[in-house]
């Protein structure tokens, strides 16, 4: 994603005045400096009524603003070069295309991560990966919500899934997952850049939504509608502190719990459909 | 033995917004750091500050994992969102739109002690009110050290 930063060079005992009335526009993120600060916002949400905001501003406090277009780019490729493959329990090896194969698993996955999610360093994928080994996935249809770089579709993929839809609302994770499933083979997928209802009306026998604890506690009764009778739902992204407010909304959504596992500070849960709900409108 | 730290990185970062992009993705990547891991983490940890600007400190060590502490709001975030103001007031001193009280500053001034080069809550008070009518804010009431005399 294509970024817009803007340079505000002004007196120290202003920058944390200006950090503030920019913080109530659509910047993601700053960094303050002593004698300026930095704001950054996707070119995406830019808008022209923004330089008139800090017009407005700059009546009132006094400063000078540079701004700069910042290209996409791989900001990970230097962890991303030197990362060490990924062994999860004895049952999965994840690894780059420059790692040496191995086959001493059941199931190796090549990721490429660059700027996507998912590479099973982190908790919540491994925690999937956990879950998915548990459950029997030969022959289902299979929904990845969120799908980061493919990992967990690509495991399904690997694991017999008859058919799978991976989607993402990031456009970089899209094109991460196609050029992974590319680098793993498979031709069960399809992939998807944007929300849920690009999903339809299909119903799936599995869910897997590593995605964080708001979107989760949101899409969870929308999640009901996605998915077949009886089928399983892999929830993650979330903290074991949220614990309670995830299984208030997964059974008020007609969910029971299978399972569920923690790593860390993070928890993992299967959900099983017990029932049809109508999702919240 | 202990992790050699590498370095830290200071920034304000949206709750639950964190994202591989700058400032995030070059401040970490030239680390060497998981910038991914990093969001998930901090998004996960800020959801119930979701769209807040958050000071987060990252220490960097040198085999390249991390730890991080995410601070409170920035006293003049404080501010802005006690006086409830959607966009900021025209020119400070003559045209004060928003106000806040000495209770605010208080708050405020107990909450961001840590940071305040203050040795008491009242003169962190008056900091606070500073920024506050730096910002174009009325202080409205009396300061309770008045109230006392």
């Amino acid at each position: 994603m294509d970024y817009y930063s803007f340079r505000f060079d002004t007196e120290a005992s202003n920058i944390p005045i200006l950090l503030a009335f920019l913080g109530e526009q659509p910047f993601d993120a700053f960094e303050e400096n002593e004698d300026h600060l930095m704001a950054y916002i996707p070119t995406s949400l830019y808008e022209e009524n923004l330089l008139d905001y800090i017009k407005e501003l700059n009546q009132r406090f006094d400063f000078s603003m540079t701004q700069t277009h910042i290209p996409s780019k791989n900001w990970n490729a230097i962890w991303e070069a030197g990362f060490e493959p990924v062994v999860i329990d004895d049952f999965c090896r994840v690894r780059a295309s420059f790692h040496a194969p191995s086959s001493n698993f059941p199931y190796e996955i090549l990721i490429d991560p660059q700027m996507a999610f998912g590479t099973g360093h982190h908790a919540t994928t491994t925690l999937c990966i956990q879950m998915m080994r548990d459950l029997d996935i030969a022959g289902k249809t299979v929904f990845d919500y969120g799908c980061g770089t493919g990992i967990l579709a690509i495991l399904a993929d690997k694991m017999g899934a008859k058919e799978i839809l991976a989607i993402d609302i990031d456009p970089a994770s899209v094109e991460n997952t196609i050029q992974n499933i590319g680098l793993n083979g498979g031709n069960s997928f399809s992939v998807k850049e944007g929300d849920l209802d690009i999903a339809g009306k299909n119903q799936y026998e599995i869910i897997i939504a590593n995605i964080n604890r708001n979107v989760l506690l949101e899409r969870i009764p929308a999640l009901n509608k996605q998915m077949k009778l009886e089928g399983f739902l892999i929830l993650s992204g979330f903290l074991i502190e949220d614990e309670e407010k995830m299984l208030d909304r997964c059974k008020s959504s007609g969910f029971k719990l299978i399972q569920q596992a923690s790593r860390g500070k993070w928890l993992c849960m299967v959900m099983q459909k017990e029932k049809e709900v109508a999702p919240i409108a | 033995m202990a992790k050699e730290v590498g370095g830290f990185i200071k920034l304000q970062v949206k709750g639950g917004q964190a994202n591989p992009a700058p400032p995030v993705g070059p401040a970490l990547g030239a680390k060497g750091v998981n910038i991914m891991e990093f969001c998930k983490r901090f998004n996960a940890e800020t959801q119930d500050k979701q769209g807040k600007v958050l000071p987060v400190i990252i220490t960097v060590f040198t085999d390249k994992s991390f730890t991080f502490i995410i601070k409170t709001p920035p006293a003049a975030v404080q501010l802005l969102e006690k006086a409830k103001l959607k966009k900021g007031s025209g020119v400070p001193n003559r045209d004060k739109v928003g106000s806040v009280t000495w209770d605010d500053c208080k708050a405020i001034a107990e909450d961001k002690m840590a940071d305040l080069n203050a040795f008491s809550v009242e003169s962190g008070m008056k900091m606070i009110a500073g920024t506050a009518r730096s910002m174009g804010l009325l202080v409205k009431g009396t300061p309770p050290w008045e109230t006392n005399e």
